[in-house]
């Protein structure tokens, strides 16, 4: 997606002073320098700071200049206080013996040391007064208003009279919001323009003076584009001088373009809910002003989604300091003995060896922000506020339950949360500690003295990490009490607040409908979807990149996010991706050494590492591989055209990613006689493809011919792990699934696969779903073999005997709808004479690669395939009495021939007419 | 291009000179009264005479008999008076500063002044 064109803004640029404020050294009569105005909002924005040569030149001495007067002020002042000093310390020499009287008389005696004190102190004050205001940033982008405009009166600009009637408070110069950075960014670019003897200052100006800004060159580092490369790609555009009029170098304006611009920008800043604007405002709003930088950045790769999130990255960064700066500050000022502030607490040195204070914890900067879940923090202080006393959080490994707690305890700290949890400590019962070294009984003796000491306590917000490993500790047989019932005892009494984690399957199987369960109000968390995954791994990426001594490109954290949530299902977002951030980390830096940029690849590369499934890149090799995939096919296997190309086809379409990502790669059912090579297909695309005859997952669908067996396949109800299926998908997600002789199996097992089919997903016995959208499904059947070899000795050509069976034959095995689930439904052909002459010769190879490791070589005359071609022939099992026929003819003999000891190393065994086999 | 830039900033430095008692009085007035605002209520959060007060029949420590009881309202009226006087000694720190800034100029002038 390229970059939207920005709809222009309805400026008012004073014709007069050409946007610049003033004529010569005077303010412009015309705009009274107000230069350009626009007035959204009930607001007069106007700009205020002039784009011309002896204004930035003023600009810039001035800076220098401040540093300069500092100096001399300083030293002044000094200066005055020194000699003061010096003079009275001489004058108190001359008097013979110090004393309080001698030290008085000196004093009075001293105007000139006094009227030098009174003087270095004022010197002193002017700068104490310089400094401050230096130091304060003259003003802020307005505060953002949510929801529906303000109903002000709307501001009329269209007129320069107009836009001078209104009042000064309603206006604003947003020069004065620009960061000190920014304004060198557009002095830097006026002066480019001028060098390359511009009449306007343009937006590719503005780009290529921005690129020379860290923090701009960081933004395009993250998207794998060194600044250098993105200059030296502008660069021809920037001699192409467009915009000089009349063949004649005058100083540069900043046009209305330009003016469009930095209100943009402005506006930028605004709808971010930033205070100032800085150099990534203006850098965005510079690219969508220009429709040839964008091409330029778009030839890049970089589009507008990716450059506005690597944007918000920066942001993110900033804002996550600019808070724990904050918070650091509030921290410091909470108590670190767990006494709240007015002392009505009481101290709990028993719940403190089987706890720890998080909120202690959080204080001491121990714990790590919670980000992208602000919505669910909300949902819990709501429930709080409400009154309940005991939140259970429900979510799957990896969703970030901890993280959440972890956050409510910063939160804590700084103050910003309910009445209900201000100025209390949250303590996580450890429930190892807990139950170590004790019995049942024991550990609820235990929880309740813990119990009585928080009731005590008043200022404890109880934290039960993962719940459910309380229950079923009980204290005597199985009706009695166990941990989790005393917990749920006191939890009902409601005396303090408890906070507490478990995974969705417990809370179904251990919580819900108990006594815990009623006592609790569920609030889930989701898993995350790959926008806030993004946010979480930008936000934590820092340590990632200090402790591997790496730099991530944002390409490389969107695709741990987006492969992290298609590949690694067993763990959940962001859980999963940030595993990958770390790995692919490590992997970068391992490969490429200490500050190297981790790119998209390294973050697919250790996806395919973990998984087998190729999510790289398609490099040279691997392209000559696809395109030639038939030939490598054929190797193995001969004949069967039409199955091969259609295999060929469905493999490439994978490969280069064009295909429905919520199905299986593909779905064939191989049809026809026994020994034809249906299988011999599946292992060769198994071997070629997926890495190995070991990635196939092969069923014998014999084996599954009543109902029951439907368990087996998706596991025993509340057993995990026992599906053979779904264990096997799960655990090798990229791999073939080979259904053997499917018309064998119950009609209900084949209703199984018509979801695995058509969704690419399977449920198992405990509620999981299994990805089989990496799965190749091969069916193989010979149902209505008998058929097919009937028509063809009658001479019926292939189409019209695949379409009779279909129709006719089939429908007794498998229900139309299943049928039509397939991609493709191949009839495989017998195999004439001369297939199996091919056959026999493959055969052969394997027989005589065997023969070389004992160092003996094979030779095959064709004579000896004629033979062969024509013992082992049977249109009606395809190769499987060559099979026979190679070893009783031929590998019987060989073995007599080495037992016997007549056949040795170096020796060459040659296969002749009839059979005959001679050693030489 | 240099020499007005030059005379520029020399006219400003100049005025800047005439201009620093006006913002010492107007703006730098206003910056001072506000720190010693903050500065107050930083020490009115610290010392929260008014957090005790209202926890004055509330026990300290959780100690609930009765003997608790009067131990706790007697020293939480110690620390509420205590503290109260503390942060009445911070008030009159907090206004010596700003009266500070508001007199340190006016004494330097008068003090050259009173040398001639």
């Amino acid at each position: 997606m390229l970059f939207e064109k920005q709809p222009s803004l309805p400026l008012l640029v004073c014709a007069t002073c050409r946007g610049v404020g003033q004529l010569r050294f005077r303010r412009c009569p015309e705009c009274r320098g107000l230069a350009a105005v626009y007035a959204p909002r009930g607001r007069l924005l106007f700009w205020h700071y002039p784009l011309e040569r002896y204004h930035l030149a003023l600009v810039g001495a001035r800076r220098v200049f401040n540093i300069v007067r500092l100096i001399i002020v300083a030293v002044v002042g000094a200066n005055f206080w020194f000699w003061a000093a010096m003079i009275f310390y001489r004058r108190l020499g001359v008097l013979a013996n110090v004393s309080v009287s001698s030290l008085a008389s000196a004093l009075r005696k001293s105007d000139d040391v006094s009227v030098l004190f009174w003087l270095g102190l004022l010197t002193l004050l002017y700068l104490v007064s310089r400094l401050i205001r230096e130091r304060q940033h003259p003003a802020v982008v307005e505060p953002y208003h949510y929801g529906k405009e303000r109903e002000e009166k709307r501001l009329a600009a269209e007129s320069w009279s107009a836009a001078r009637r209104v009042p000064s408070r309603r206006r604003l110069n947003i020069a004065l919001t620009f960061t000190d950075e920014a304004r060198a960014a557009l002095g830097a670019a006026y002066r480019l323009a001028d060098r390359y003897t511009y009449n306007q200052v343009t937006a590719l100006h503005l780009i290529y003076a921005l690129l020379s800004f860290n923090r701009i060159s960081n933004i395009f580092i993250r998207l794998g584009i060194p600044a250098r490369s993105l200059a030296e790609a502008l660069k021809p555009l920037l001699s192409r001088r467009t915009t000089t009029t009349g063949g004649r170098h005058t100083a540069p304006i900043a046009g209305e373009e330009f003016f469009q611009i930095l209100f943009a920008a402005y506006e930028e800043a605004y709808a971010a809910r930033q205070d100032y604007v800085s150099v990534t405002e203006l850098l965005v709003a510079a690219i969508k002003a220009s429709s040839e930088i964008q091409e330029i950045l778009y030839d890049l790769n970089v589009v507008k989604q990716r450059l506005l999130n690597v944007v918000e990255w920066a942001r993110i960064r900033e804002r996550l300091w600019r808070q724990y700066r904050e918070f650091r500050k509030v921290a410091r000022r909470r108590s670190a003995k767990g006494m709240d502030r007015a002392m009505t607490a009481v101290a709990t040195p028993y719940l403190n060896q089987f706890s720890e204070d998080l909120t202690l914890l959080a204080q001491f900067g121990h714990t790590e922000p919670c980000i992208a879940r602000e919505r669910e923090i909300e949902e819990i202080f709501r429930v709080v506020e409400g009154g309940q006393q005991s939140v259970l959080l429900v979510g799957d490994y990896g969703t970030g339950k901890r993280s959440v707690i972890e956050g409510i305890a910063e939160l804590m700290v700084a103050g910003k949360v309910p009445g209900r949890l201000r100025d209390k400590r949250l303590v996580r019962l450890s429930i190892s500690t807990l139950l170590s070294g004790t019995t049942p009984a024991g550990a609820v003796e235990r929880l309740i003295r813990i119990m009585n000491e928080i009731a005590r306590a008043r200022n404890i917000i109880l934290f039960i990490h993962n719940l459910h490993e309380l229950v079923g500790v009980s204290a005597g047989g199985k009706q009695s009490l166990d941990v989790a019932g005393t917990l749920g005892e006191y939890l009902s009494g409601g005396r303090w607040l408890t906070l507490a984690t478990t995974s969705t399957e417990a809370y179904a199987q251990l919580i819900a409908h108990t006594q815990l369960g009623t006592v609790f109000t569920k609030v889930e968390i989701p898993e995350m979807d790959e926008n806030q995954a993004i946010r979480v791994l930008e936000s934590k990426v820092g340590y990632v990149e200090h402790k591997h001594q790496v730099f991530f490109s944002y390409d490389a954290i969107e695709r741990a996010a987006t492969l992290a949530r298609k590949f690694l299902r067993d763990v959940t977002l962001p859980g999963s991706a940030l595993e990958l951030m770390t790995e692919a980390a490590s992997f970068t830096r391992s490969q490429k050494g200490a500050n190297s940029l981790v790119a998209g690849e390294a973050v697919a590369a250790v996806v395919a590492q973990k998984t087998g499934i190729p999510v790289t890149s398609v490099g040279a090799d691997e392209t000559a591989k696809l395109l030639d995939l038939e030939r490598e096919l054929h190797r193995r296997v001969v004949g069967q055209d039409e199955a091969v190309t259609l295999v060929a086809n469905a493999l490439r379409r994978a490969r280069a990613e064009i295909r429905s990502t919520s199905r299986p790669i593909a779905n064939f059912l191989f049809l026809g006689p026994t020994g034809v090579g249906k299988t011999e297909l599946a292992k060769t695309i198994a071997a070629v493809y997926f890495g190995g005859e070991e990635r196939m997952i092969r069923l014998d669908m014999s084996e599954y011919q009543d109902k029951s067996s439907i368990y087996r396949l998706i596991g025993a109800p509340g057993e995990k792990g026992t599906g053979i299926l779904t264990e096997a998908v799960r655990a090798r997600p990229f791999a073939l699934l080979l259904l053997d002789e499917i018309e064998k199996a119950d009609k209900d097992v084949l209703n199984l696969f018509l979801q695995v089919m058509d969704d690419g997903r399977l449920t198992d016995s405990s509620g999981r779903a299994v990805d089989f959208t990496n799965v190749i499904l091969i069916a193989t059947s010979n149902a209505g073999t008998q058929y097919v070899l009937e028509q063809l000795r009658q001479g019926v050509a292939t189409e019209a005997i695949k379409e009779k069976l279909l129709h006719g034959e089939l429908a007794q095995y498998f229900r139309p709808e299943w049928l039509n689930r397939f991609d493709g439904i191949v009839l495989f052909k017998s195999l004439s004479r001369e297939d199996i002459r091919q056959v026999a010769g493959l055969m052969l190879k394997r027989l005589a690669r065997d023969l070389e490791t004992k160092g003996i070589e094979l030779v095959v005359t064709d004579a000896a395939l004629d033979f062969l071609s024509e013992v082992g022939w049977d249109p009606e099992f395809g190769a499987r009495p060559m099979r026979r026929a190679l070893q009783e003819k031929v590998e019987n003999e060989i073995a007599a021939l080495l037992l016997a000891g007549k056949l040795k190393r170096r020796d060459t065994v040659e296969l002749g007419a009839g059979g005959k086999i001679a050693v030489q | 291009m240099f020499l007005i830039v030059l005379e520029r900033l020399a006219i400003e430095a100049i005025l800047d000179l005439f201009y620093f008692p006006l913002w010492w009085y107007s703006g730098g007035l206003n910056w001072a009264g506000l720190q010693c605002l903050g500065l107050l209520r930083r020490g009115n959060r610290r010392l929260a005479p008014g957090l005790w007060l209202r926890n004055i029949f509330v026990p300290m420590y959780g100690q609930y008999d009765w003997q608790g009881r009067a131990i706790s309202i007697f020293m939480r009226l110690v620390n509420v008076i205590g503290r109260s006087i503390a942060l009445l000694g911070w008030l009159v720190v907090c206004w010596g500063l700003f009266l500070v800034w508001l007199l340190l100029p006016a004494a330097a002038i008068l003090g050259i002044i009173g040398k001639f």
